[in-house]
């Protein structure tokens, strides 16, 4: 196992030529594409990975210095690119990693073939002349909740082996064992994530990106995601009927159908 | 008794509320309804449980809170602020499950939701509490930490009192043999002439006062080394740094030197270039020079030869170096040299007498100079002391 593939908690499955690397958002980890990977197994090579300091990750690897930008994460991506071999990688980037694979498609655009953004926001802070959806405020709310909610925090919690007997994809899964971040490293993700401002990347991506855009998502609204793809070149926005910001959880088929449709016209 | 389960329903002590997979209200109890302040018609249909967050509960949400139920099915004891319809804040404690539904059927989300108000003042009240102890054990290891440091400073001047004690008594010591030889020889020498002026001839007298002088000199520069000794020891000495002529030291020291070396018939050979320059205060160096010649003179025995010599170091130093072709040192001897150890001075090749101060002071001076000085010496051949120096600028 490469060096990055640790690091990352990597995971490889499915057979092609080209391939399909997923990034998680912030908050989680590489569980929350399960839904989505099965339909895409068959013809794409599937890498998953956990972002240094989410899920499964070498947390020992997270420097709070390193890591007060994004670009650190798309270097890390980049590395891993290379460290596997890959080529014609599609990136599958949610939320604040739509950012991170746009970062990363800049330095070294020859290795993408093309990014799918599900909900991206460049800025999620208002000022004069930009609506971001939130003010400076609530991302120290947001830091608050964080605080006050030790959901799979406490030392005490462990996952515990659960049945779900109406869901038998669910069944023996391990219970707690999702979206569990350390609280300081969570923390200062969503500080370096919620604070950023990436707009001005925008116009560098020159790899084809497909936006997917929720409606009624608070995280990024679809202004947001129309200004994304005003400012990528070769950008096509795609609205989904799922509602929040997770349609790959909450509406796995239409997001899938979207990513194929946005595929096979390439 | 009868079960009236709708009133068990909407009487019961939490909020029970349903929504769509997408979090829109599709029903709720009177109890969520009395916390929210809302009526059924206002929000039926009509909201999403989102919406009764506050911003940094909304990411929250949709960060954790909703990827979570949707694969585990349910997520429990989750803590947010609700607004109410005045827009004031409650905390409450949610617990969800996702309830997957028949073919027919949407499925659906149960929530229930308990105000947690005097519980989160509880929970806060403990936070502070646990930042407070975290504060005051940070506060108890500084303090730790600085007493132990105290500790070792006691320790350490412990140790340099110890020392000056130790220093004291040879300093005494030194005194008593060195200081009161030349004025017990003083007051022998001057009893003989009382005593015995009137047996005495002229060339008699001659050579008593002679000698006379001789101790009174001795003893003066005994006085003079003890003065500056003790003005080192007290920190009063004024140092003056500034850069010095190599050559203005040592030709002026060999001018001075050349008449009691050749009276041991010793030559004196001192070759210095014109263009070096240290750095340091020019009354110690010369005092640290001077009485190395003095000592290399006083342990070559007559027509030996005494050099002064100085070059430029590749380390940027500058080296003068005083070699001898005298008695040596022995290892056992070189290791006290400095300090003030020695038993008493040592008598010189033709019975010259010394302080016994001199090279310690030189070793004070070299190190108050940032200097280093060092030995080489062999038994019955000689020996060399090199300094080195800072080069002037």
């Amino acid at each position: 196992m490469s060096k990055s593939q640790k690091k990352h908690n990597a995971q490889i499955l499915g057979k092609g030529e080209k391939t399909m690397l997923f990034v998680h958002g912030y908050g989680c980890d590489q569980n929350m594409w399960r839904f989505i990977t099965p339909a895409f197994e068959t013809s794409y090579k599937i890498v998953l990975i956990d972002l240094v300091g989410s899920g499964q990750s070498d947390l020992n690897a997270y420097d709070f210095d390193k890591y007060n930008t994004l670009q650190a994460h798309a270097e890390d991506i980049l590395d891993l690119i290379e460290e596997l071999g890959l080529k014609n990688v599609v990136l599958v980037g949610h939320s604040v990693s739509a950012m991170i694979g746009a970062l990363a498609s800049i330095q070294n655009p020859a290795t993408f073939d093309c990014i799918i953004m599900i909900g991206p926001s460049p800025r999620y802070i208002s000022d004069n002349s930009y609506n971001g959806g939130f003010s400076r405020e609530s991302i120290d709310e947001l830091v608050e909740a964080l605080d006050s909610n030790y959901l799979g925090w406490s030392s005490a919690i462990t996952p515990v082996i659960m049945g779900n007997p109406e869901r038998p994809a669910l069944a023996q899964e391990l219970k707690n064992s999702f979206c569990r971040n350390n609280p300081d490293i969570a923390k200062h993700f969503a500080r370096v994530t919620f604070l950023g401002d990436n707009r001005a990347d925008l116009e560098k991506v020159t790899v084809p990106t497909l936006i997917l855009q929720c409606s009624s998502d608070v995280i990024a609204p679809l202004h947001v995601g129309t200004y994304v793809q005003q400012h990528i070149k070769h950008s096509k926005l795609t609205q989904l009927k799922a509602k929040g910001h997770c349609p790959h959880l909450s509406e796995p088929e239409e997001t899938i159908q979207s990513m194929k449709k946005f595929l096979s016209a390439r | 008794m009868e079960l009236d389960f709708k009133t068990l329903y909407h009487h019961a002590p939490c909020g029970y509320l349903y929504t769509k997979e997408d979090g829109t209200l599709i029903e709720m109890n009177d109890t969520f309804l009395a916390f929210t302040g809302y009526s059924r018609e206002e929000i039926i249909e009509n909201r999403r449980f989102e919406d009764f967050l506050t911003l940094g509960g909304k990411i929250y949400y949709e960060t954790h809170f909703a990827p979570l139920l949707n694969m585990q099915g349910e997520v429990s004891q989750i803590n947010f602020d609700f607004i109410r319809k005045d827009e004031t804040r409650f905390p409450v404690l949610i617990n969800a499950i996702k309830e997957s539904a028949n073919e027919k059927q949407h499925n659906y989300i149960q929530f229930i939701v308990l105000d947690i108000t005097q519980r989160k003042q509880y929970e806060m009240e403990l936070m502070n509490a646990k930042r407070k102890s975290e504060e005051l054990l940070t506060q108890l290891r500084n303090v730790n930490e600085e007493l132990t440091s105290n500790i070792q400073v006691i320790a350490e001047q412990r140790d340099q009192l110890e020392k000056l004690n130790t220093t004291k008594d040879k300093f005494f010591s030194i005194v008593a043999h060195d200081l009161k030889s030349p004025l017990n020889s003083l007051k022998s020498f001057s009893s003989l002439l009382i005593n015995h002026i009137d047996s005495l001839n002229k060339d008699e007298i001659l050579t008593m006062s002679k000698q006379l002088r001789d101790s009174v000199d001795n003893t003066i520069k005994m006085a003079d080394n003890l003065i500056t000794w003790a003005m080192v020891q007290m920190e009063d000495y004024k140092f003056n740094e500034e850069t010095i002529k190599v050559k203005d030291i040592t030709s002026n020291i060999c001018d001075v030197y050349q008449d009691v070396a050749l009276k041991k018939g010793i030559n004196v050979n001192c070759s210095v270039e014109d263009s070096l320059t240290i750095t340091g205060d020019k009354n110690q160096i010369e005092f640290v020079i001077r009485n190395l010649v003095n000592n290399a003179i006083k342990f070559t025995h007559k027509h030996g030869f005494v050099s002064l010599t100085a070059k430029s170091l590749p380390d940027g130093q500058v080296q003068i170096s005083v070699s001898d072709s005298g008695v040596g040192i022995s290892d056992e001897f070189k290791r006290k040299l400095f300090s003030i150890s020695k038993e008493q001075s040592t008598i010189g090749t033709d019975g010259e007498k010394g302080t016994g101060l001199g090279l310690m002071l030189s070793y004070e001076f070299m190190k108050l100079n940032g200097g280093q000085i060092d030995i080489e010496s062999s038994l019955g051949k000689g020996t060399t002391f090199h300094t080195k120096f800072k080069r002037g600028h």
